[in-house]
């Protein structure tokens, strides 16, 4: 591992490198701090432009845009009491009262100090838990592998969400999408009416674009909102933080970092619960909770933290078993995919030097953060907030097709991707969560392959799926998660008619 | 009797439709390929199946209790924005990326609402400069060739 590490560290040190990870933390931030636009669009965005570079300059832009969009959240949320992101509601909570108090410049200081500590903490954790957990995978053969797939599914599909249901039939669908193309065992056609374009299945970056970005441009153009911030609400006055203040918010750092890192191994669970959970300990912890939600610099410490901690930590599950436990790290899994990386245990023993780099990507990013997100930089981003959405949407729609065009060349891929697009919107409107689907395309044909082998093993005995103690533990815990919405209905029923 | 059809089509209804009618035409369609090709789709159609299924009773039966929200927030917008995507989609590669961007950006933004037409052709402008340095100086990527640009050298 150790020799692995070093030789990623060496080939880390190159210019190409260097500057991908500056640019992906600068775009991250730039991202974040614009509302509407979220992590998720941005990755989708990156992916197809990065397509041509080398893996790890990909990555490195990747990781840069992953640590810096969930600091760039905070700065509205600070400024103006909008979350950039989802992920910078709980920010808001002290922020904006700090902001309005005449601290905005102090808040500002403290959510990026403590996005930069918590992401990096989450990647010293995502570089000594990873490596091991991926030796235990090697355990795993094929019905093993299907039952993966199957939980990654399911929790994401039950967990995400508030409907199950439709969290299923998002997942279902996706699995469909996956079904697309040349059956890789039998050479049969399935779903492609003669389109030879989509013999090879449907593009993952074509659906990642459709579902993610084009439904967001279509609200924007729906609620046209022509201006931007006025500057003088964007007017930053100076920052009385120090040294002494910052040792105070050491507990709170270490407090959050902990519970982020769990909350983003968990499948289904995301930045904005490990935010509101690590804001929830804090106040209680706390000796004056009263003061939180009235400016106390510990909350916004807390909910940054809180939310950054997720980021490598939920990259766990998807670099060791291949299954992503958010919609994020689908993404960033379509990412690794796109240059030909597949999670994975084999990922760590055959492209070993650029799994340890992009981990180590994710380490110096964070540090990257503190430099980048400093208060003059602060200040030229929260700038961007100016720019009306009414000229935002075209330009989010050059970029996709864009990148879509410069990684197919094909105008059916672009018009699939409309259709995509349509199909998000009407997923959006309808509230499908869209992550599960994502996730259905993805792990489609992993579930398929393994599942097939499965069955060719046991000469077409379905009960080898479960002939293992993993697979029959994976199974019980798939059932474990299914079980949750029919407890989450029972309280609700039982909150109700205590409340009657 | 038009009262009831028009409480229980609500957009939730009309989908758990479409989801069922999409699934039943999957299974038909399965039907006509190989056992073991048709395996892994038939598994997922069927699945699809039972849940639309579900989703269209619990609809049903919530259609009546639920105040129909609307679909669109800005349905004329959302039309013309569509539109707009479309047409570029079919001009980009045609006409080339330069033309078709400094064309879209602003007839974009004017035409869902942007009444600085200046700032809009300059934003468009700067905005496709700003993508043609990157993707074509920096990172040498192929775009579209430009149809005016040929059609200038043919002259």
């Amino acid at each position: 591992m150790f020799d692995q590490l070093l030789m990623a560290f060496v080939a880390l040190a190159t210019i190409e490198n260097v500057v991908a990870m500056f640019l992906g933390t600068l775009i991250g931030i730039l991202i974040g701090a614009l509302p509407g636009l979220t992590t998720t669009i941005g990755l989708a965005l990156l992916i197809p432009l990065s397509f041509g570079l080398s893996p790890l300059v990909a990555l490195g832009l990747m990781a840069g845009l992953y640590n810096g969009s969930m600091y760039g959240g905070a700065i509205p949320a600070i400024l103006l009491n909008i979350p950039g992101t989802p992920s910078a509601i709980a920010t808001t909570f002290d922020g904006y009262p700090m902001a309005r108090k005449g601290r905005a410049a102090e808040a500002l200081r403290i959510a990026c100090y403590s996005s930069a500590i918590g992401a990096l903490v989450s990647a010293l954790a995502l570089l000594l838990l990873a490596p091991p957990l991926s030796l235990v995978t090697l355990a795993f053969g094929p019905a093993e592998y299907f039952w993966v797939a199957a939980f990654g599914l399911v929790s994401i599909s039950v967990l995400l969400g508030s409907d199950p249901i439709k969290g299923l039939i998002s997942a279902t669908l996706g699995l469909l999408i996956a079904s697309v193309g040349m059956d890789t065992l039998t050479g049969r056609m399935r779903f492609t009416f003669g389109n030879l374009e989509l013999a090879d299945g449907v593009n993952i970056v074509v659906v990642l674009i459709g579902l993610f970005a084009l439904p967001r441009v279509l609200r924007m153009a729906e609620e046209a909102i022509k201006t931007g911030v006025s500057r003088d609400e964007l007017r930053l006055s100076g920052s009385r933080l120090n040294g002494r203040a910052l040792v105070s918010l050491v507990p709170t750092w270490l407090r959050s970092s902990a519970i982020g890192i769990a909350v983003g191994i968990l499948p289904g669970a995301g930045g904005n619960i490990a935010a509101f959970l690590s804001y929830n300990e804090a106040k209680r912890a706390a000796r004056d909770p009263e003061s939180f939600g009235t400016g106390n610099p510990r909350g916004v410490a807390a909910a940054e933290t809180g939310n950054s901690s997720d980021n490598a930590a939920s990259l766990i599950p998807t670099l060791t078993l291949g299954v992503p436990g958010n919609a994020i790290a689908a993404l960033i899994m379509g990412g690794l995919l796109v240059h030909g990386l597949q999670p994975g245990p084999a990922l760590f023993r055959d492209n070993g030097v650029i799994v340890y780099g992009f981990m180590l990507q994710m380490l110096i990013t964070s540090v990257i953060l503190v430099g980048l997100g400093g208060l003059i930089a602060t200040r030229l981003f929260a700038q961007v907030l100016r720019t009306p959405q009414v000229l935002l949407a075209p330009m989010i729609v050059a970029l996709m097709f864009l990148g879509l065009f410069t990684v197919s060349n094909s105008s059916f891929q672009l018009y699939l991707m409309i259709g995509f697009g349509l199909l998000g919107y009407t997923m959006e409107r309808l509230s499908f969560p869209l992550p599960p689907m994502i996730l259905g395309v993805i792990l489609g044909s992993m579930a398929e392959q393994n599942l097939r082998m499965s069955l060719m093993i046991s000469r077409g005995d379905w009960s080898y799926l479960l002939a293992s103690p993993i697979s029959k533990l994976i199974a019980i815990l798939i059932l474990v998660v299914l079980f949750v919405p029919v407890r989450r209905a029972f309280r609700k029923k039982m909150a109700m008619e205590k409340g009657s | 009797m038009m009262r009831l059809i028009r409480s229980v089509t609500t957009p939730d209804v009309i989908a758990a439709l479409a989801l069922v009618g999409l699934s039943a035409w999957a299974l038909y369609y399965v039907s006509g390929l190989s056992a073991r090709a048709a395996m892994f789709p038939r598994l997922a159609a069927g699945l699809l199946l039972a849940l639309s299924v579900a989703y269209l009773i619990r609809e049903l039966f919530r259609a009546s209790r639920v105040e129909p929200q609307p679909f669109f927030h800005h349905a004329p917008r959302f039309v013309i924005a569509l539109v707009l995507v479309v047409t570029y989609a079919v001009a980009f590669p045609k006409i080339g990326f330069l033309t078709a961007t400094i064309v879209f950006v602003p007839l974009f933004a004017t035409a869902i609402g942007m009444r600085r037409p200046w700032l809009s052709a300059a934003s468009g402008i700067a905005f496709t400069a700003a993508v043609y340095v990157v993707f074509v100086v920096l990172l040498n990527r192929r775009l579209p060739p430009e149809r005016i640009i040929e059609l200038w050298r043919d002259f």
